[in-house]
């Protein structure tokens, strides 16, 4: 049987845990970050990105394209790191602080459907967003594309000299256009920022479990977070350089082991140019985003549950 | 006024609203601090339809015995149980509505807001919800301020509707903190008027306040706790009364009966300890002045005196 | 009171983290391995790790904003190629393509301002330096526009642009045709490799003249299979390079007149215009011939099919 605690080190048996309940608490939090200003200004530079990316300062029609692409993504990591870290790394210590954890605790509400429900309002707020701007991004590709499909076929006319050019190499203009647009590893790759935002949002809920503030959260979250994109980085140095020593190989063995694989899901890059996601590959980046989250929301638990109020 | 709740009459069988039992707690705030005992073997219980007072100096373990009660921590040792439900357990909290000490809620959220909220985390949903909102609200009288955000409430206001959160789900036992901290005496007395009304009502309450008026006015028992340990307990009918002395009020009589009854007591071998005019208290003043203004604005009544 | 375990608090935390660490490594290792075999997550090639190991810092460091802070300086980098400060263009490059190796264009663009455009300013700018030491400079830009595009190719092997582009510099900085061919031929072996680049591989091997038979196979190749398509389809896809070109190789190779491309082409029924006729492929000769003069003609074939072409023509009008 698998089982839950809830205060006072006692167990909830899973049956007993109530997704109506947390699924209250998810919209409280949700409702509660949208009516923060930081939203709307951070809305507001997100669509100042847009805009600026969408206003065409590059010379080229496929430049701008990529660039727009680029910019929003930006956009959307910025957007998601952000709120990832600070809005979940402000839940816990400001309820503790101002007491409307005791409230809410003194209801009967398993301290992880609390937890639950706080990362799953974050994770709602972080998926609204970044399917509203990337069906901005969409949109704007999708406009600018016939002007890229016409400068490739022209440009394919313009290194011909004026003699003729066969289907066949308009078609493939045409086909390399094609790439500039949307498509399917599109979406792979803003369900992988998706999934790299919410383990990073798990990974703060649990260093707000036992932090002494909320800058102490963000500060050492955002650590984690850094820490976390060079696991390839050691793996790969490590191997080249096995030279390095017991005392080096444990450090980077320990790193890996303990930190989240965070650059794994660093996909967007290649998306961008052209490389296209399998679905097998995306399934088991999926698997490996909700690992991390069930594994951090888990460590949160183990401490929350014998936290002292 | 609303009829919070219907309760059967407690019975010998069924257990205590409250049960705490030899509770000691202590904390461990750093490896360089030492250690506090903030609880030390305190045992009382709370019977069903009691109201109980937690009285006592700040720092002497009163909201401690709460969180525990609640179980919002855990104790080092002995047992608190709800209702004979381990306090631990979250079904323990079921039954039980709580107000802390200057309470917080979400700022983000309305008053109205802030009871749905609350409601639903205590499984009331729907149409059970939609009538019990507006019923508290009219209760705590903030109905013109329901939707208005939190964050723009007063002191007293917000006690209000923290008082309005607890019994959302009508609950057997209230908790409540300092209830009547930092509110005016029109306020302070309504909040009175509810206790005594769930009281009569059947519903279990533990009250902590500095203001021994209040708790003699609503308790039936309490409980003096300093320094972690109870040092008195019992009715208050028993703990206040002075056995050796009695009181009498007299209206009336002529010039020189003082002198009389004076001597009449020496004779009996008695002491008449002191003599005047008795004192009506600042609150009823502040009621009597106020009152006038407030029927005028709520109600076309005729004042009685 | 607490339910009883054999360990707890932090202790506990990190026996999960460690246990979970352990269990992910090996389902990591083979998702790792699973993106890179599909062109994700590059490896450090170990030639320069260090190198390699400051650019992946900068990258996990700044994640997605990269594209913001290049784009910046993409901006500051046209700001000072207006004024013609080379050596800000080419730092602000540098960091762009540190923040974005695995972005062609920021190689590309990068090397274009270094072999064109500063080497243009440097060659022409007589208000700087002598004419000696112009070209000195103007040839350093050259060689620090093609050292940029090679590294680029390191990050991003799979481009045909970036082999294209050096292709182009060696063509037409150094004359080095044959160089320019081979860099024309990686082009054309990326994946998705757009047909015109075999094309100009062949072209460029058959204009250096160091591999005439390996050029001509190539060109055959080309010419072969433009020949299924205008059995099968009926459309011509032949270039008028192609055929001059094989005209020139022909002639150098000395190849007998039977196994020479036909002037005309007329098979299983169809007219074609093209190959061209002579009063077509007569302008295509003196147009390539007028470019070699002012320096050496590069193909000593030319004259002679020029004079050829014009008998015939004259012959025909004659008629």
């Amino acid at each position: 049987m698998t089982e839950s605690n809830s205060g006072a080190g006692h167990v909830v048996p899973v049956w007993e845990i109530s997704p109506l309940r947390i699924w209250v608490l998810a919209q409280g939090t949700f409702v509660q970050l949208v009516r923060m200003k930081v939203f709307y200004f951070l809305l507001i530079f997100v669509a100042l990105v847009l805009v600026i990316a969408g206003a065409g300062l590059f010379w080229l029609p496929t430049e701008h394209l990529l660039a727009l692409k680029r910019w929003s993504f930006g956009a959307m990591y910025l957007f998601t790191m952000v709120y990832s870290i600070a809005a979940t790394a402000l839940l816990l210590p400001r309820d503790v602080e101002d007491r409307t954890l005791y409230t809410i605790l003194s209801k009967p509400v398993p301290r992880i459907e609390y937890l639950l429900g706080r990362l799953v309002g974050v994770l709602i707020l972080n998926g609204i967003a970044l399917a509203a701007m990337f069906l901005a991004m969409s949109l704007l590709v999708t406009w600018k594309m016939p002007a890229v499909e016409q400068q490739l076929v022209e440009q394919l006319l313009h290194g011909a000299s004026g003699e003729a050019v066969a289907q066949s190499e308009v078609n493939q203009a045409k086909a390399e256009a094609a790439r500039y647009g949307v498509n399917g590893s599109l979406l792979w790759a803003v369900w992988a920022l998706y999934l790299k935002a919410s383990v990073v949002s798990a990974v703060t809920l649990f260093i707000s479990t036992f932090a002494s503030s909320s800058l102490f959260t963000i500060v050492t979250a955002a650590m984690v977070v850094f820490i976390g994109h060079f696991h390839q980085l050691v793996l790969d140095f490590w191997k080249l350089n096995e030279a390095a020593g017991w005392f080096g190989s444990l450090v980077a063995r320990l790193l890996v082991i303990v930190f989240p694989n965070l650059g794994l899901f660093d996909i967007v890059d290649e998306v961008i140019t052209g490389t296209p996601l399998g679905i097998a590959a995306g399934m088991q980046l999926t698997g490996m985003g909700l690992f991390y989250v069930a594994l951090f929301v888990l460590l949160a638990q183990l401490v929350f549950v014998d936290k002292e109020l | 006024m609303d009829s919070l709740n219907a309760q059967p009459a407690p019975t010998e069988k069924q257990p205590p609203a409250v049960l705490v039992d030899h509770l000691t707690k202590v904390f461990h705030p750093s490896l360089t601090r030492q250690k506090v005992a903030a609880v030390i073997d305190l045992s009382f219980q709370v019977g069903i339809g009691e109201v109980y007072g937690l009285i006592g100096p700040n720092g002497s373990g009163k909201s401690t015995t709460m969180k525990v009660i609640l179980g919002l921590i855990t104790a080092t040792s002995g047992r608190t149980e709800v209702f004979g439900i381990d306090s631990g357990k979250v079904g323990s909290r079921r039954d039980v509505g709580f107000l802390p000490e200057n309470p917080y809620f979400y700022k983000h959220m309305t008053g109205r807001e802030t009871l749905e909220f609350y409601g639903k985390l205590c499984g009331i949903h729907g149409a059970r919800l939609r009538e019990r909102v507006p019923e508290l609200l009219a209760m705590v009288d903030l109905e013109s301020a329901a939707d208005r955000s939190i964050a723009g409430y007063s002191k007293g206001m917000l006690q209000r509707i923290g008082l309005a959160q607890a019994i959302v789900h009508r609950p057997r036992l209230v908790v409540l903190d300092e209830p009547t901290a930092g509110v005016d005496p029109r306020g302070s007395r309504h909040i009175r008027d509810l206790i005594l009304q769930m009281k009569a009502e059947g519903i279990s309450v533990i009250l902590s306040s500095h203001l021994l008026e209040q708790v003699q006015e609503v308790c039936d028992r309490a409980g003096v706790i300093y320094k972690g340990r109870m040092v008195l307990e019992g009715r208050l009918e028993d703990l206040t009364q002075l056995d050796q002395q009695m009181e009498y009020v007299v209206e009336g009589g002529p010039a020189g009966l003082e002198e009389k009854i004076r001597t009449l007591v020496e004779q009996e071998g008695g002491r008449l300890l002191s003599s005047g005019h008795p004192r009506t208290t600042l609150e009823k003043l502040f009621l009597e002045a106020t009152g006038d203004r407030m029927e005028t604005k709520e109600t076309k009544g005729t004042r009685h005196d | 009171m607490k339910r009883p375990m054999v360990i707890r608090g932090p202790r506990l935390i990190a026996l999960v983290l460690l246990i979970s660490g352990l269990v992910r490594a090996p389902i990591e290792s083979k998702l790792l391995a699973d993106l890179r075999s599909g062109g994700f997550h590059p490896e450090l090639r170990g030639s320069s790790a260090v190198q390699e190991a400051g650019v992946q810092v900068m990258m996990g460091a700044l994640g997605g904003l990269r594209y913001m802070v290049s784009t910046f300086l993409t901006l500051r980098a046209n700001y000072h190629w207006e004024f013609q400060n080379w050596d800000k263009v080419l730092e602000e490059y540098r960091i762009i393509q540190l923040l974005e190796p695995r972005n062609p264009d920021a190689w590309i663009t990068g090397a274009w301002h270094c072999h064109s455009n500063a080497w243009a300013w440097y060659s022409q700018d007589d208000r700087l330096h002598s004419p000696a030491v112009r070209k000195i400079l103007a040839r350093e830009w050259v060689e620090r526009g093609k050292e940029m595009l090679l590294e680029g190719i390191k990050w991003n092997p799979d481009n045909p642009w970036i082999y294209r582009d050096l292709a182009n510099v060696y063509r037409e900085r150094d004359r080095d045709l044959c160089q320019a061919a081979e860099y024309y031929r990686l082009a054309s072996l990326t994946p998705g490799a757009p047909d015109f680049l075999h094309r100009i591989y062949g072209y460029l091997l058959a204009e250096c003249g160091e591999h005439d038979e390996q050029a001509m196979q190539v060109l055959r190749q080309i010419y072969d299979e433009g020949l299924q398509v205008l059995r099968q389809q009926h459309v011509l896809i032949w270039k008028p390079s192609l055929i001059v070109e094989m005209r020139k190789l022909e002639e150098r190779l000395g190849v007998p007149a039977a196994q020479r491309i036909p002037e005309r082409f007329d098979s299983e029924g169809f007219v074609i215009a093209t190959p061209l006729l002579p009063q077509e492929s007569l302008p295509v000769y003196e147009r390539l011939l007028a470019r070699d003069q002012g320096g050496t003609p590069k193909d000593p074939a030319l004259p002679g099919i020029i004079s050829k072409l014009r008998a015939e023509l004259t012959k025909k009008s004659g008629r």
